[in-house]
């Protein structure tokens, strides 16, 4: 200990800290001195730091509640960058490292001058549910201009940081034979067992170090030392091929054996010492046959006014605060207790030099020890200090007032069932509660779960380790010998004292939230009895501790206010997660760029040398359009690429449709079946249009099929549909029509394709593949030639979706990038211009082609006029459902075409269509909307769209009305067509 | 969760696609099934939803694009079993022909 850093609370000796090596770490931009193994809270502590922080709505000062991760209090942030400030670490689960720096949160201006604390004076205007009743007034208007921001300004714990996590977080899918929750001396009993028995084990323990209180409370185990005999069981376990984990939290147990962990890698390192690139937390998936709960209990404080001061804190925090870190707490102790687990921690306190007090609440207690002054049925009244308590008054059979630096509460204890109960509201079967222990235990568990320790309500360590005893025999453990416990401590169960009488407003319960013995009161008074309603009402147990120190005690205060017995309240739902786990380490490296797959097509590198600007498609990067210098904006590079198409010659990517393989003496009956038109005519070397339904009769894809050979098909999907296609063949060969002989399988990948269009394309096409005959005779509109190029498989055929003269070109995949590039300097003589998604889009929608815009799952064939595609001779998926009345309903919306009046005004996609501009805008007066929209068409020289309308051809040559309600109801005026505006009888297609 | 595929063995949930019930035969095509007629109908709107033991289709659809029938509990999520999808209606068809 330097004398700069004097550490007034520190032992000379004792804990498992290391005194020769010193850690430098600042509270507030103040340095601090601790040592190795010290947490942030035991090494503040040692430094005479009794103040952490400030509460949530009150902002009254608030120190060191507990030692663990029940901690409410004590919250701080770490670091300081803005990716790196990291809100809301528990004090006393944060282990110091040399240059850790940590901040308190919640006050605006110094920790000890808060200008918030003005809350706690007017506290008697802020009860529970003032929020509610009073910020109605105004109404919702008045909420978000005025209350909402002032009262953000004041809440919320910590300060999230504002830049983007910069750390990695790793997901592990981790196996065991068993899960044991919980390294103290019952759960590693346990594994030991169990791993002596053969099975693999894995014991993870939140804490930094495995051994629960078997490391703080001075029992001797066999002689040794509770450190050395946890030491002892570790090495046994781990030569068995078990392993324990520190540091890692159990936080959800769910269905069939898989369970959710947090590793916590580096946040207990120095910076220096973190080693790039690895994780700071592992998200452990466990999937473990049985488990083990050894979770513990977590010890209960009692209502009594200024129990929340700076120095009051629960009797085992100050024992492990002084058995692990060697810190005393406090010279002029006073331990509140209502059972003789008070006593041990009185007795650690006063072999220090302690000057000790009890106060025991209980009539009959009988316990004496050397040095310590007890005063029996006595309780705990008002306790004194704003910043640190100083004095304590005391009532019952004395009344009096003693002058005292710490106040340690032994409540009683609440075993953690938190995970015994994630997934037991289904089998319902809640905790149970135990009128002797005053508190709940486990629900009853099936046959692979079993308990440990004191979380089955055991109160000393032999039953702790008896109870071992038995959780390792239920999963098949071999039998152990005990060891011998000495100056075990001692335990007794607890008189019933929720809180001391006459305690109401400073009485607290949710330390985090605030809420105080007199908010239950309230919340009962006011009707809300159910313990669910009375959680809302007051926000007990809705802070980031999930009041794990505070709900039994409010649910018991709730059962007296009403005149129920506990177990009629009940507890509230425990849910996953047992402590906060960050979001980042759920989402692992699925973030950003990682956050699903993307898909480039083999052009995406010419494209991106050529100025393409891409577009997301489901997982795919297309090009949307390529700016060329001169080029305004992007509808001047889509208008650009349109006309050029139109009058010479355009070339787009088509690589991203899904391709099919079909194979087999049944691939065309197969087709039949998918398919609404039919397909055993069609001859080899032709391709054909195809549409899908769904088993409920709505267009589910379409997209154009070709016979390779008599038992050979490659079928096209649309971009968006490929993955749905080939799982709906899968599922209609292998669950439907097994004795189907066809194969098929996804070539989409293995294929790259290229569409080239416009009067042009045939000569193109005919300088790339000279020896093959492209003729309007040679290769007919539908037509399909099989052919090399350069010594490559080679599938042409022609086929159109701008309405040109058109062909798709396929090649392997490998070798797109080569035939992209000669196709494109073949082209030169015709201005060759390649155009992306918009110029696609436009021309489409110049022809009436539709795509999943149109094709949203709500539309039938004959509401996209292709009703004469529906074969009568033959059934196939979704046939009988098409034919239902609704379906033939002429009242159906149906495809339209429209034309904006105005040349400079664009339609809006997804704008209601309606017959006046006068409204009303309701769906009464509604006659269809839009799907499709071309901000402009070459053709029409204006914005034109595709979209449904009930009766069009009645509305052909007339005037509509598209509304947008998200565009503050704006008005465009079109004119219904034909939604084929161009080439309408096909002449250019075919030609 | 974990899913039992006869081709890949114990394989976690989140490979497998849900597709719904087998429990309904699914209407034949072919058949002179009118709209009118209760057969898609049924098929198609009126499933149960029971609590308790179910046989459901899911695909292992990042693994070997099996489609399987799945029996599985929905109150706990326990998996029995899995078998091909075209092995199962086999198997209930010799059940009812037995």
């Amino acid at each position: 200990m330097s004398a700069r850093f004097p550490q007034p609370n520190r032992l000379a000796q004792g804990g498992l800290i290391d005194r020769n090596q010193p850690v430098r770490f600042s509270f507030d931009r103040r340095t601090y001195e601790g040592f190795a193994g010290d947490s942030l809270a035991s090494a503040l502590l040692a430094n005479g730091v009794k103040l952490f922080g400030r509460s949530f709505k009150y902002h009254r000062p608030r120190g060191i509640l507990g030692a663990g991760p029940e901690e409410p209090n004590a919250l701080v942030e770490v670091d300081s960058g803005p990716a790196e400030r990291d809100p809301n670490h528990r004090a006393t689960m944060l282990e110091i490292y040399e240059g850790l720096e940590t901040f308190s949160q919640n006050h605006i201006g110094p920790l000890s001058l808060d200008l918030m604390e003005v809350n706690d004076l007017i506290s008697q205007f802020l009860p529970a549910g003032f929020y509610y009743k009073t910020f109605f007034f105004g109404g919702l208007q008045a909420w978000y201009r005025v209350y909402e921001p002032i009262i953000r300004r004041a809440a919320g714990l910590g300060r999230p940081p504002t830049a983007a996590d910069p750390h990695h977080y790793d997901k592990l899918y981790t196996f065991a034979d068993t899960l044991v929750v919980g390294g103290g001396i019952a759960g590693l009993t346990t594994a030991l067992s169990l791993a002596r028995a053969g099975q693999s084990v894995l014991v993870c323990d939140e804490r930094d170090r495995v051994g629960g209180a078997a490391l703080w409370q001075g029992e001797r185990f066999d002689g040794q030392s509770g450190a050395a005999y946890v030491d002892y069981l570790v090495t046994e376990i781990e030569a068995r091929g078990g392993r324990v984990l520190p540091r890692t939290t159990v936080f959800g147990v769910y269905d069939a054996g898989t369970f959710g962990a947090l590793e916590r890698c580096h946040d207990h390192l120095a910076k220096a010492d973190r080693r790039p690139h690895t994780a700071r937390m592992n998200y452990h998936r466990i999937q473990a046959d049985n488990i083990v709960y050894a979770t513990g209990a977590i010890e209960r404080s009692v209502g009594f006014k200024g129990n929340d001061r700076p120095g009051v804190m629960l009797a085992s925090a100050a024992h492990s605060f002084l058995g692990k870190y060697g810190v005393r707490v406090g010279q002029q102790a006073t331990v509140f207790t209502t059972h003789d687990g008070g006593y041990g921690t009185a007795a650690a306190l006063a072999a220090t030099g302690a000057e000790v007090t009890v106060l025991d609440a209980r009539a009959e207690a009988r316990l004496e020890i050397d040095g310590v002054r007890v005063l029996r049925r006595v309780y705990a009244k008002q306790a004194h200090g704003r910043l640190g308590v100083h004095r304590l008054d005391y009532d019952g059979a004395e009344r009096g007032s003693l002058t005292t630096d710490a106040v340690l509460v032994a409540g009683g204890w609440n075993p953690a069932v938190h995970l015994t109960s994630h997934t037991h509201d289904r089998r319902q079967s809640k905790p149970v509660y135990d009128p002797a222990l005053k508190a709940f235990l486990p629900p009853e568990l099936v046959q692979q779960e079993a308990a440990a320790g004191s979380v089955t309500g055991a109160l000393s360590t032999l039953q702790c380790l008896q109870s071992a005893q038995a959780a390792a025999e239920k999963l098949g453990g071999v039998a152990l010998d005990l060891p011998d416990i000495a100056q075990a401590l001692p335990v007794s169960e607890p008189t019933e004292l929720w809180a001391v009488p006459g305690a109401g407003k400073a009485a607290f319960l949710d330390m985090q939230n605030d809420a105080t013995v007199k908010d239950i009161k309230l919340a009962a008074q006011e009707g809300f009895t159910s313990v669910e309603h009375m959680k809302r009402y007051t926000t007990l147990g809705m802070a980031t501790d999930q009041g794990k120190t505070a709900n039994v005690t409010g649910l018991a205060l709730l059962a007296a206010a009403t005149g129920r017995e506990i177990p009629q309240v009940g507890t509230t739902t425990f849910r996953p997660p047992y402590t906060p786990v960050p979001v980042g380490a759920l989402a692992g490296h699925h973030r950003q760029r990682n956050f699903q797959p993307f898909r480039n097509s083999p052009v995406t590198a010419w494209a991106s040398e050529n100025g393409a600007i891409f577009q997301e498609a489901g997982l795919w990067m297309r090009p949307a359009w390529y700016h060329q210098p001169g080029d305004k904006d992007w509808l001047a590079s889509a208008v650009r690429e349109t006309r050029a198409t139109r009058q010479s010659l355009g070339m787009t990517d088509v690589s991203t449709l899904g391709k099919i393989d079909i194979q087999g003496p049944d691939s065309a009956e197969f087709l039949n079946r998918l398919y609404t038109n039919g397909w055993k005519a069609l001859p080899v070397g032709k391709a054909r249009y195809g549409l899908m339904l769904r088993d409920d009769g709505f267009v589910f894809d379409d997209g154009t099929t070709s016979r390779l050979a008599e038992d050979h098909f490659y079928m096209t999907t649309t971009t968006a549909n490929a993955a749905g296609v080939m799982a709906h063949m899968e599922y209609m060969h292998q669950a439907v029509w097994p004795e189907l002989q066809v194969a098929f399988t996804s070539v989409t990948d293995q294929w790259g394709g290229l569409a080239l269009a416009g009067p042009n394309a045939r000569a193109c096409l005919a300088r790339l593949f000279p020896d093959v005959d492209v003729s309007n005779e040679g290769l007919p509109f539908m037509g399909v030639i099989e052919t090399q190029w350069r010594g490559h498989s080679a599938r042409l055929f022609r086929i159109s979706f701008s309405g040109e003269l058109a062909y798709e070109v396929a090649v392997p995949a490998d070798v797109f990038d080569a035939f992209w590039r000669e196709t494109f300097a073949a082209g030169q003589d015709w201005q060759v211009t390649p155009y992306g998604l918009e110029a696609l889009n436009i021309l489409r929608i110049e022809k009436g082609h539709v795509t999943g815009n149109e094709l949203d799952g709500r539309v039938s064939m004959d509401d996209i006029g292709l009703g004469k595609m529906m074969s009568s001779k033959k059934d196939f998926v979704g046939n009988v459902m098409a034919q239902r009345a609704a379906f033939v309903d002429p009242e159906r919306v149906k495809m339209v075409g429209l034309v904006a009046r105005q040349p400079g005004e664009q339609i809006i996609g997804g704008g209601i269509l309606f017959a006046s501009a006068e409204g009303p805008f309701d769906h009464h007066a509604m006659l269809g909307y839009v799907t499709s929209v071309a901000a402009y068409s070459p053709l029409k020289e204006r914005s034109i769209a595709l979209g449904f309308v009930k009766n069009p051809a009645a509305w052909h040559g007339k005037t509509l009305y598209v509304v947008s309600h998200v565009h503050d109801r704006k008005i465009i005026e079109v004119q219904a067509e034909s939604p084929h505006f161009y080439d309408p009888k096909n002449e250019k297609v075919m030609g | 969760m974990l899913i039992p595929c006869p081709h890949c063995g114990l394989r976690p949930s989140e490979e497998f696609t849900p597709k719904g019930l087998a429990e309904a035969p699914r209407p034949a095509l072919g058949g002179d099934d009118r709209p009118e007629d209760a057969a898609w109908q049924d098929y198609l709107h009126l499933r149960d939803n029971p609590a308790g033991t179910v046989n459901e289709y899911f695909q292992h659809t990042l693994g070997c694009r099996s489609w399987l029938v799945v029996q599985r509990n929905t109150l706990t999520h326990e998996v029995m079993g899995a078998t091909m999808a075209a092995d199962f209606w086999a198997k209930q068809q010799d059940g009812a022909q037995a």
